[in-house]
């Protein structure tokens, strides 16, 4: 039996065109904040399932042995076999890819616990009724504790977030919404584990919790700005770019040069270089041309080979390129920029 | 007087059996050294006294951090705020918080480890102590089974905080253990509870079947029975296998995630789902008054394991059952699961060999195909640099004898042609009692009449999204 779960995994495989290894897959599966996962993540449309998919390695390896075995992935290229490639084809199999969102710094799943556990607790104090708390997460659990206590006038603002809810999930529809909304826990219903779910919607499992992890991203990107809802976000951020990364731009952006950068934060230059890359990767606009000679920027776009966004070929071609810079080059044209 | 307190706090209607002795040796200030078998109430026994006496903090010393989180766990759901724990897992800040204000709690929970900090014990023997209860006792024990040597340092804590009243609880304990107890604790006089491990509630049932009838057997059993029901299997996957094969079932196992397995627990608890399929992992702390039966699918790789898994029905006083469907060859699965969790003698060599040609430790996963973190890895680690080669393999296959002797318990059980009541007090050196109904070798045991317990609402979603935020 091939579910759509099975797909999605496929898929993530196939994006990676064989230019990366099974452990680049691994980390970006696990969300591994380092340089080289982020540009994984970033080159080969990896985002949307960045740290979904927290295996162990010897689950990983499980999981790849069986996708060998099943006859789908040549494993030496870690590349799909022509029955893989066809699994991985369909569009319900895209769709719900980029659909997932992908972790953000714990953004949504933050987010999640704290409104899970609110409503919970809110809902079984207002019915006096006692409760076994849905998340064990202890900032989850201190953060609603905090809110509940708050004297406010809570109904309306209760009334706020249900029609919010509802307005969100009738335009996302199902199978999202009812994986969504079913994974709530009120004072008298519990919420349904992803076997139950995936019986509703006739599904497996895994599916049914991509089924929820899509809707409660699309959730979260289609609550307007003033939604009272917003409030479980409160102190997360989406942001991609590393906190190192990060200050380092912060230096940048106040007109340091890039030794003045290194030298302020006394960290090697690959490191501020990888920052430098991520700020090419993230920022809406970005100089490239003061870390790259204009004339090489051009070249770097022609040599690049159609739909690769492999290294070394550009590399070899070029004398007096760096492999930093052709990265810088390529985020750009990444986000669609062109230069020639 | 007490009743009372039992109904305002706890919402229970009556003692079971033989708490109310120890809560009077309790209230009456006396050290207490209680024998109780899991699932017969202890805490309740040093958690009332404190509502009765409120003369000041109730301190439990509890080795494992599963144990004191169920703990806490269920204080809170019946509304007591007034408790909190010091364990590895809390902050600094979270620790200091909770020691500046003592005065807010009636019950603080405490690894052994974290009572011998010396600020700790300082701040505690600043405030007013009701009573130290250390729970596991029998860890203090050099002869018991699981001597902890962070529980040795405990007599003198003890001390240290003013020596306050003590109380230790434990299921088991043999003699020599017992006098272990109370020398190392130093218990004045204490008054001392042994309770039966008999469960006369429960009905004791084995059905010895062939292989292929097992699992219709189990679909049809499980309607007969009365539920809430618990069915225990050996392995994830057979948990997974069989809650599909069943109606109205969930499974439980540890390879899920947390909150799947929160909201597993939470239907269950709520009667939204009237059977559970599990492996071992469940039960810790589970307290569910309501269970009607519990069968066994597998055997259980002790007696201990199997009285404890059973124990979990019928803790209301209500009738229950517990049912063992056993074919023979079942026990393979046990052997199987016992071997896996020691190292192979193949791999013990290789490990010796590796490590004298100077292969580093952190090479060794992967020249014996092992996952670091499994525990046989952690286990051979240990042997490499503890024993020798000879006394590594000797060790492993004395420890493997020990445990394949355990299950030849286990297997007697589903076989005697007597009474299997009197097998398994026997077994915990009690003497036999009388009972009517007892188990099927007594005479034919019969189910009631089932009764619905489980309430089902599946709509679609804006009905479902209306419920969970409706005030009325």
């Amino acid at each position: 039996m091939v579910h759509l779960a099975d797909g999605v995994l496929l898929l993530a495989i196939d994006r990676l065109k064989g230019e990366r290894s099974e452990r680049s897959l691994f980390h970006v599966l696990n969300g591994k904040r380092s340089a080289t996962t982020l540009q994984d993540a970033f080159f080969y449309d990896l985002e949307p399932i960045f740290g979904l998919f927290p295996y162990t390695k010897y689950d990983y390896e499980k999981l790849l042995a069986s996708l060998e075995k099943r006859g789908w992935l040549n494993r030496s290229s870690f590349t799909l076999t022509e029955a893989g490639a066809m699994l991985a084809s369909p569009e319900a199999v895209r769709d719900l890819f980029d659909r997932l969102g992908g972790e953000q710094r714990d953004y949504a799943t933050m987010t999640w616990k704290r409104l899970s556990l609110f409503i919970q607790t809110f809902m079984s104090l207002e019915h006096t009724r006692t409760f076994y708390p849905v998340q064990a997460d202890r900032h989850a659990e201190r953060w609603v504790k905090q809110v509940v206590r708050t004297e406010r006038d809570w109904r309306p603002l209760i009334q706020s977030f249900h029609e919010e809810l509802e307005t969100a999930l009738d335009s996302i529809g199902d199978p999202y919404a009812t994986a969504v909304v079913y994974r709530f826990t009120g004072a008298f219903e519990t919420g349904y584990t992803y076997e139950q779910i995936a019986s509703l919607l006739d599904v497996d499992a895994r599916t049914a919790r991509l089924y929820f992890l899509a809707g409660w991203s699309a959730l979260l990107n289609q609550l307007p700005e003033d939604a009272k809802l917003r409030g479980f976000s409160s102190g997360l951020t989406t942001e991609r770019m590393t906190l190192s990364a990060r200050e380092s731009y912060d230096l940048f952006a106040a007109g340091r040069t890039f030794h003045q950068v290194q030298s302020i934060r006394r960290l090697r230059t690959s490191t501020i270089e990888d920052h430098v890359v991520e700020m090419a990767m993230y920022l809406e606009s970005f100089p490239l041309d003061q870390f790259v000679p204009t004339e090489q920027i051009a070249l770097v776009e022609q040599l690049r080979e159609a739909d690769s966004w492999a290294l070394k070929p550009v590399f070899d071609q070029i004398e007096t390129i760096s492999y930093y810079q052709i990265r810088l080059v390529f985020a750009r044209l990444k986000r669609g920029e062109t230069f020639v | 007087m007490y009743e009372k307190t039992l109904k305002r706090v706890f919402g229970y209607d009556s003692f079971r059996e033989g708490q109310r002795d120890v809560i009077e040796a309790v209230a009456d200030g006396q050290d207490v050294l209680a024998i109780m078998p899991t699932g017969a109430g202890k805490s309740l026994t040093f958690q009332l006294p404190s509502y009765i006496k409120n003369a000041g903090l109730t301190i439990i010393v509890s080795p494992l951090l599963s144990l004191i989180e169920d703990q806490m766990l269920h204080i809170r759901e019946r509304g007591e705020r007034g408790v909190a724990r010091l364990t590895s897992m809390e902050t600094l800040e979270e620790k200091q918080d909770i020691l500046n204000h003592l005065k807010r709690y009636r019950f603080l929970y405490l690894s052994p480890e974290q009572l011998a900090v010396p600020h700790v014990t300082r701040a505690l023997a600043r405030t007013p102590i009701q009573m130290l209860v250390v729970d596991e006792a029998h860890c203090i024990s050099q002869w018991g089974h699981e001597f902890r040597p962070e529980y040795a340092r405990l007599g003198e804590l003890r001390k240290q905080l003013g020596s306050p009243q003590c109380m230790a609880v434990t299921a088991t304990a043999p003699e020599a253990v017992k006098k272990d107890i109370i020398e190392k604790l130093a218990l004045f006089n204490p008054a001392q509870f042994v309770h039966s491990a008999n469960r006369p509630e429960i009905r004791l049932i084995v059905e010895r079947l062939t292989t292929e009838q097992k699992l219709p057997r189990l679909v049809e059993l499980v309607r007969e029975i009365p539920k809430p029901a618990v069915v225990y299997t050996a392995t994830r996957r057979e948990a997974e296998s069989l809650a599909f094969s069943l109606e109205d079932a969930l499974f439980y196992h540890g390879g899920m995630s947390t909150e799947d397995r929160r909201l597993v627990q939470s239907q269950f608890l709520r009667d939204e789902v009237s059977v559970m399929v599990c492996t071992s992992a469940f039960g810790m702390g589970v307290n569910k008054d309501n269970v009607r039966s519990v069968i066994h699918f597998q055997l259980p790789a002790t007696l201990e394991a199997y009285m404890q898994e059973i124990g979990r029905a019928g803790r209301d006083g209500n009738p229950a059952f517990a049912v063992l469907l056993y074919a023979e060859g079942d026990e393979r699965i046990q052997q199987f699961l016992i071997d896996q969790q020691y190292p192979k003698e193949k791999d013990i060599r290789v490990a010796y060999f590796e490590r004298e040609n100077g292969t580093s430790l952190s090479q060794l996963p992967r020249l014996l195909r092992l996952n670091e973190e499994d525990p046989v890895f952690g286990l051979l680690k240990q042997m490499l640099s503890e024993r020798t080669l000879t006394g590594a393999i000797d060790w492993v296959k004395e420890r493997k004898r020990d445990r394949y002797r355990q299950l030849g318990q286990m297997i007697d059980y589903a076989l005697i042609k007597t009474c299997r009541r009197d097998y398994l007090l026997r077994y915990f050196s009690e003497q036999p009692v009388d009972q009517e109904p007892c188990c099927d070798v007594c005479g034919p045991i019969t189910f009631p009449e089932n009764e619905q317990v489980v309430s089902k609402n599946v709509t679609d979603w804006k009905h479902r999204l209306s419920r969970i935020f409706s005030f009325d």
